[in-house]
């Protein structure tokens, strides 16, 4: 009985530190402290710290700033302008014309950049102004775009599967395979929505005229040619085992420098700028991953996870209802926590649960990735709705309402990946091993 | 080609960049941390933050003081890596320790000032700004 008391009081502390405000990464670490001056005799600081350096110090977790660093070198080019201009005139026959361009768009720049923020804010500049001044309707723009901008998390590079890689130890290069075609799979479901809104509301549709000639659509996007080559490179190089996760980024990394020059974008001031943002997104991760290590280490010695893991075992609970379970879970927790935070958080306990069920742990990792994307788009904090209010001004209700379809969709992905489980499990099986 | 220890050295360089810009993202506004609470207080945020400021203080000054110990007896015990790089740890080490002592002076320097005028350096900032 004691030992549920210290359980008890162990989360009270961190929903406690977590629910003032304390920053994340430093809750967890408090909490761990706690955690293991409850728990264990041993001198809780030492062996934190232990923990906090060979966690920060693996190799696996250098991917990390290289991908960021790329992304926000590919933000501060011409690319936003590029994108819309490339992608409009093949899109403009499509049923739904040129709505298309926000699907294609964050396809496109999810695979050069693992953040949904910097996705929605790159396309977004661009379409929005191009799309209202067309006559598209503001609810269509908004919604499609906040939802699709979640693409980011899922297309490699992903932070999100970085951070669950290293967290539960497993090859980031698989994860980001098991990422390519559910993430397809879901912009090909965006753009289907898309399709059925021109159908049914063929009035909202506004009629842009003819489409242009083969010869002109080529001359058009030019300029995307060098990133979508970019992007078939960071991920073929994997896929086919030329390259460890970390030096594709660093392929990734001289390819969008060089493609900065190029555009004639790349000075002294954008390089500084882009170094400066990625070191922070990176330290901010950092941060986590430090104090969610000392947190797992004391989740160890609560016993808490095994419990857990062993008490799901005796209901004899079907996966399928283990899955649906967490799918509530992580929604909830996505209403108050970033992506990020909420898989370093929860994967202590939940990992050893989902292992015990014989769930593929690369699927998981999808699975957790579209259910921690409709946490962005979710009042009270949904990421994208925030960078969303910052671009177009419109009030958070609202942009979540505009939302909601796309929110609907991710749960019907989330059926699809658990009835067609080979979506995400293929690509990972059949990587090529040099 | 094959560089010996490549992916060791490759590791300290990712923790030392993490450690020694903690500060520094931290008066940046990029740490993350829940608003919730905080945005619902109104006019009496100001105390909300002391409470923050306080725990972090007193969570990163114990971080900094266990990083210290650390580092120093990876150098007493004369503490070598087990890869191929062989590198001493206490070296990679102490841009932990440092990085983790200007995270708590930063911290402390922010809960003064938060206590005495009621500004500070860490508010939220949004992405591409």
């Amino acid at each position: 009985m004691e030992e549920l008391y210290l359980v008890l009081i162990f989360l009270f502390v961190l929903f406690l530190l977590l629910g003032t405000g304390v920053w994340v990464g430093l809750a967890l670490f408090g909490v761990a402290f706690v955690g293991l001056e409850l728990f264990t005799t041993r001198p809780a600081g030492d062996a934190m710290l232990t923990t906090v350096w060979s966690a920060s110090s693996s190799w696996a977790l250098t991917a990390l700033p290289l991908f960021i660093w790329m992304g926000e070198i590919l933000f501060r080019t011409r690319l936003s302008e590029d994108m819309f201009r490339g992608l409009s005139p093949w899109m403009a026959k499509l049923p739904g014309g040129l709505m298309h361009t926000n699907i294609v768009g964050c396809t496109v720049f999810a695979a050069v950049s693992g953040s949904s923020a910097a996705t929605l804010t790159t396309v977004g500049k661009m379409s929005i102004p191009e799309l209202r001044n067309r006559g598209y309707p503001e609810y269509m723009i908004i919604g499609t775009l906040t939802g699709a901008a979640t693409l980011g998390l899922m297309i490699p590079p992903s932070l999100t599967l970085i951070v669950y890689g290293v967290t539960i130890n497993e090859s980031i290069t698989k994860l980001f395979m098991a990422g390519v075609i559910p993430g397809l799979v879901l912009a090909a479901m965006f753009m289907g929505y898309i399709v059925l809104w021109s159908i049914f509301r063929r009035g909202e549709v506004p009629d842009i005229g003819l489409g242009v000639g083969f010869l002109k659509k080529i001359v058009d996007s030019r300029f995307l040619i060098p990133v979508i080559l970019l992007i078939l490179i960071v991920i073929g190089s994997m896929y086919f085992g030329f390259a460890t996760a970390t030096e594709a980024a660093a392929f990734g990394v001289i390819g969008s420098l060089l493609l900065a020059a190029g555009q004639g974008s790349l000075n002294w001031q954008t390089f500084v700028a882009s170094l400066l943002g990625a070191t922070r997104t990176s330290a901010m991760i950092a941060l986590i991953l430090g104090g969610a290590a000392t947190l797992s280490l004391a989740m160890g010695f609560t016993g808490l996870p095994r419990a857990l893991a062993e008490w799901i075992d005796e209901l004899g609970l079907h996966p399928f209802s283990l899955l649906m379970a967490l799918m509530v879970f992580y929604i909830i927790l996505g209403c108050f926590l970033d992506g990020i935070s909420s898989v370093v958080l929860t994967m202590a306990i939940v990992e050893t649960m989902v292992r015990q069920a014989g769930i593929d742990i690369i699927w998981f990792g999808i699975f957790i990735v579209v259910v921690v994307e409709m946490a962005q788009i979710t009042p009270p904090i949904g990421f994208n709705l925030f960078v969303m209010q910052g671009i177009t001004g419109h009030d958070m209700g609202y942009i979540a309402r505009t939302a909601l379809p796309m929110f609907a969709i991710m749960v019907l992905m989330v059926f699809v990946l658990i009835a067609f489980p080979e979506l995400a499990t293929y690509l990972p099986e059949n990587i090529r091993q040099r | 080609m094959t560089f010996p220890g490549g992916t060791n050295y490759a590791g300290y360089f990712m923790a030392a960049a993490s450690f020694l810009a903690f500060a520094y993202t931290l008066n940046n506004g990029n740490h993350i941390r829940v608003n919730l609470l905080l945005g619902l207080m109104g006019k009496h945020r100001r105390w909300g933050e002391v409470w923050c400021f306080a725990v972090a203080s007193a969570l990163a000054i114990y971080w900094a003081r266990y990083a210290i110990k650390t580092t120093y007896w990876s150098y007493k015990l004369n503490d070598i890596s087990q890869g191929q790089d062989a590198t001493p740890m206490w070296i990679p080490q102490s841009a932990m320790a440092f990085g983790t002592v200007v995270f708590a002076i930063a911290l402390v320097d922010n809960l003064v000032r938060v206590t005495l005028v009621g500004t500070h350096s860490a508010a939220s900032r949004q992405i591409g700004d």
